[in-house]
């Protein structure tokens, strides 16, 4: 049956977290964005709802259910602050990460306290395409192995207890499990990123940091099923973000175009302004649909299950309405005094520090058999398994 | 004749230009724009090395006086506007200078008033003058303006609040458009030269915003402002024909190129600052398919910009040929606009993590080009000033 309803229990879950974002997160936005973290209160609400689990299973403290319904909230989180959303689902997006590949049950852990999950990677990248390589590497050393590498700028890595960080191991990837405070380890914290900035970011710095056996997460390759679907739930988590940014963008302007006086007339009245944000409306309509898409794939066990996909046209549509929805309150689009130029800087941010858009599209060329085959494998993973046509 | 050949003249003022924004702005520009304001010494600097935007643009506005034989002015402006824009949009729009207040003064002032408000720019300080048109609730609409002046013996009351005026907190004086009667529309339009310090005149909040942080945004506020009528821009008799609104929209014309090829300086510095660092970390040579994406992007975002750029070159030496330019400015500022603004969203995308960081530049550029298509007449604006100019033929006003 095909259908666009949310189930009932999600409809319950949905109006919850628009709840939470209307109420507590849209009020903290702008304080956030300035001291680059969330105020502790709202950390601890937010960890109580467990609104940042939803898809995560119940052995790791999540809610376990469907992708699609971690979308959904994902979305009305964004909606009321992206970086607030990221801010305050970094850890259970850690956690969602490793779930994919080690199952149910919590392992090498402790999980306790902030943590976050770095991507370093590299930007010449010999794959080219699957994006998957790696600014850390592990290198033997007389007591065991050490790591060493640099992440440009992470989101969370400015307050993290812990870092979930993969490496390569030749051709192997592993995930990794760091102390903040190991020896080797230096963050610096960035300031005035452009966007997300209440999610408190930093720079990296790994040098020759030991590991030990404990800190070995995960061992596999990058085409491993478990290691394709983290990754997909990962970029769907994002997009849904976006699709929340775009449709808080299209509503502000939506109510202003409509509010707004020149000429005589309700600014809605001209064409070249509501044709705009009709296209606005259509963008998130799109975006939203093939994250749901998506997500329904994923909750189906298909992989990979359209994440590149989904998040190549989130990003875009986000970009495109965010920057419209300025474009609609003029000169007052540009100021501090309205929402809208922040979410035009956090839908820019969101993802890019992460997931190249480069690479987004060839993998997607690839996954619908458009790409060279030596660049295929590492893209595309496995290959679709089942459920939907691609 | 069709000929892309720059004049010795425009060569030198664009590479000296290039050699300032590099040396001089560059090096000051990220600190203020977190701070919020152009350090004094660089603007008193920039002063002394003669860098402005004052002299140069406008043929028309300028009037007669001291023309080069090939007159170059228009060409010579948005040269020079590209160059400071590369270097900082904020630092140049802040250079001190009658800035978008010398026009009108240009235009319509009597030579007593020439000389009362243009004569101190000849002063070795830094000083500026301003442009306060835009209120809270009129911005593309002018005619809509409520700020009202009214004449009490021999001077006018105003009353009213300027929004988003650029220098208008630190200006010697604003050039103040106001009305003697809302109904009247255009044909109610006064301008004023109101000096700093006039009794009622205060500055409201300067405002925060997305990106051109280091550039003044003032709110102007006037309270039973009392005005000598002396400071009437041109006299009354001038107002007789709806005067005011004219002088307005001609301000604009004058600038808008100069405001495009600002526009063109920051996608260029987006896109260079992006090619570089993309050319020194990957081997774009190498057959892997990202990178022909990589190189796709670069070269459409190259292409864009040098589009724009002659978009920006036409309408100037339309202008300098005294070739009614209205409908290539409207078309070089939309165009610049909105393709500089891509440009700037792709560069960080491309750049990735690299991006986003405050100390890698082009997350400024992403925040500051947003405004190119807002100021100086919306992107909207533009396509109907546009529009206009294409329907005319047909007898239809769009
Ligand atoms: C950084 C900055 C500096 C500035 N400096 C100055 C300055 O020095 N002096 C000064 O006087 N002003 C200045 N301005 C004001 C600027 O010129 C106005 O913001 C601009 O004219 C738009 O007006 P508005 O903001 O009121 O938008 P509005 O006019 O309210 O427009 C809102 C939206 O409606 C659209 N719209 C309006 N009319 C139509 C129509 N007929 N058809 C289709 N769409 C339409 C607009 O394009 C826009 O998308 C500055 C603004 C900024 C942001």
């Amino acid at each position: 049956m095909i259908s666009f309803q949310p189930s009932p229990e999600e409809r319950e879950l949905r109006q919850l977290a628009r709840e939470f974002a209307q109420s507590r997160l849209r009020p903290h936005a702008r304080a956030a964005e300035r001291a680059g973290r969330p105020p502790e209160a709202l950390a601890q609400e937010s960890r109580e709802l467990g609104l940042g689990g939803v898809a995560l299973p119940e052995g790791w403290g999540g809610a376990g259910l469907s992708q699609v319904a971690a979308c959904l909230v994902e979305e009305e989180l964004a909606w009321g602050d992206p970086g607030l959303a990221v801010a305050l689902g970094l850890r259970e997006a850690a956690l969602a990460f490793v779930a994919d590949l080690l199952g149910e049950a919590p392992a090498g852990g402790p999980w306790e306290g902030p943590g976050v999950l770095l991507w370093p990677q590299v930007p010449d990248d010999p794959l080219a395409g699957s994006g998957i390589t790696w600014t850390t590497q592990l290198q033997a050393a007389p007591q065991g192995e050490r790591l060493s590498g640099s992440i440009g700028a992470a989101p969370g890595a400015q307050e993290a207890a812990w870092f979930l960080i993969p490496a390569a191991r030749g051709e192997r990837v592993v995930l990794l499990r760091l102390e903040g405070t190991a020896p080797g380890v230096e963050r610096r914290p960035l300031r005035r990123p452009l966007g997300l900035a209440a999610a408190g970011w930093a720079e990296v710095a790994l040098d020759g940091v030991a590991v030990g056996p404990g800190a070995v997460v995960w061992e596999g390759t990058v085409r491993d099923p478990a290691w394709v679907r983290a990754r997909e739930r990962a970029r769907l988590r994002v997009a849904a973000q976006l699709v929340g940014t775009a449709r808080a963008a299209l509503e502000y302007a939506t109510q202003y175009a409509a509010q707004r006086q020149a000429f005589g007339q309700p600014i809605a009245q001209f064409q070249g302004i509501s044709f705009m944000v009709a296209e606005m409306a259509m963008a998130v309509e799109a975006a939203r649909n093939l994250v749901w898409y998506g997500a329904w794939r994923l909750d189906r066990g298909a992989l990979p299950a359209g994440g590149a996909q989904a998040l190549l046209h989130a990003r875009g549509a986000a970009l495109e309405v965010a920057d419209r929805a300025v474009q609609v309150l003029g000169g007052h689009g540009y100021m501090a005094d309205h929402p809208v130029e922040k979410w035009l800087r956090d839908a820019r941010a969101l993802g890019v520090a992460v997931w190249p858009e480069t690479a987004l599209e060839v993998e997607a060329a690839s996954e619908l058999g458009l790409a060279p085959g030596w660049v295929a494998g590492g893209a595309a993973g496995p290959g679709p398994v089942e459920g939907g046509a691609a | 004749m069709i000929d892309f050949e720059l004049t010795e003249t425009q060569r030198a003022v664009r590479d000296f230009l290039h050699w300032v924004a590099e040396h001089e702005i560059r090096p000051v520009a990220l600190q203020a724009d977190e701070e919020g304001d152009v350090p004094l010494e660089l603007l008193r600097r920039l002063k002394e090395l003669g860098v402005t935007l004052d002299t140069l643009p406008g043929g028309g506005a300028s009037g007669g006086d001291g023309e080069a034989p090939e007159h170059q002015r228009n060409r010579l402006a948005v040269l020079a506007a590209e160059e400071l824009a590369w270097g900082d949009a904020a630092v140049a729009i802040s250079l001190p200078g009658a800035g978008l207040g010398g026009p009108p003064v240009q235009l319509m002032g009597t030579p007593e008033q020439k000389e009362r408000f243009l004569g101190i720019f000849r002063d070795p300080e830094p000083r500026w003058g301003a442009y306060a048109l835009t209120e809270p609730e009129a911005g593309s609409d002018v005619a809509a303006i409520r700020t009202t002046c009214r004449k009490e013996g021999d001077h006018w009351v105003l009353n009213g609040t300027k929004l988003f005026i650029t220098n208008g907190a630190r200006a010697s004086w604003n050039v103040v458009f106001a009305t003697i009667d809302p109904a009247l529309g255009r044909a109610g339009h006064r301008v004023f030269v109101v000096e700093r310090g006039t009794p009622g005149f205060t500055v409201g909040r300067i405002m925060e915003k997305m990106g051109l942080r280091a550039s003044e945004t003032a709110e102007l506020i006037f309270d039973e402002c009392r005005v000598p009528a002396e400071n009437l821009l041109g006299g009354e008799e001038r107002y007789r024909q709806g005067e005011g609104f004219r002088t307005a929209m001609q301000t604009f014309d004058g600038t808008r190129p100069m405001v495009a090829a600002m526009a063109v300086g920051i996608g260029r510095a987006a896109y260079e600052y992006t090619r570089d660092r993309l050319r020194e970390e990957l081997t774009l040579s190498r057959p892997i398919p990202r990178y022909g994406v990589i190189a796709e992007r670069l070269s459409w975002m190259e292409r864009e910009l040098h589009a724009a750029r002659l978009l920006v070159w036409q309408a100037a030496s339309m202008a300098d040929q005294r070739i009614p330019n209205s409908k290539e400015a409207s078309m070089a500022k939309a165009y610049a606009g909105t393709v500089a603004t891509r440009v700037c969203a792709a560069a960080v995308e491309l750049l990735g993590a690299v991006g986003l960081r405050h100390d890698r530049w082009v997350e400024k550029w992403f925040r500051d080009i947003k405004v190119f298509d807002i100021f100086e007449g919306t992107g909207q604006v533009q396509r109907l000033v546009v529009a206009r100019r294409l329907f005319e033929p047909y007898g239809l006003r769009v």
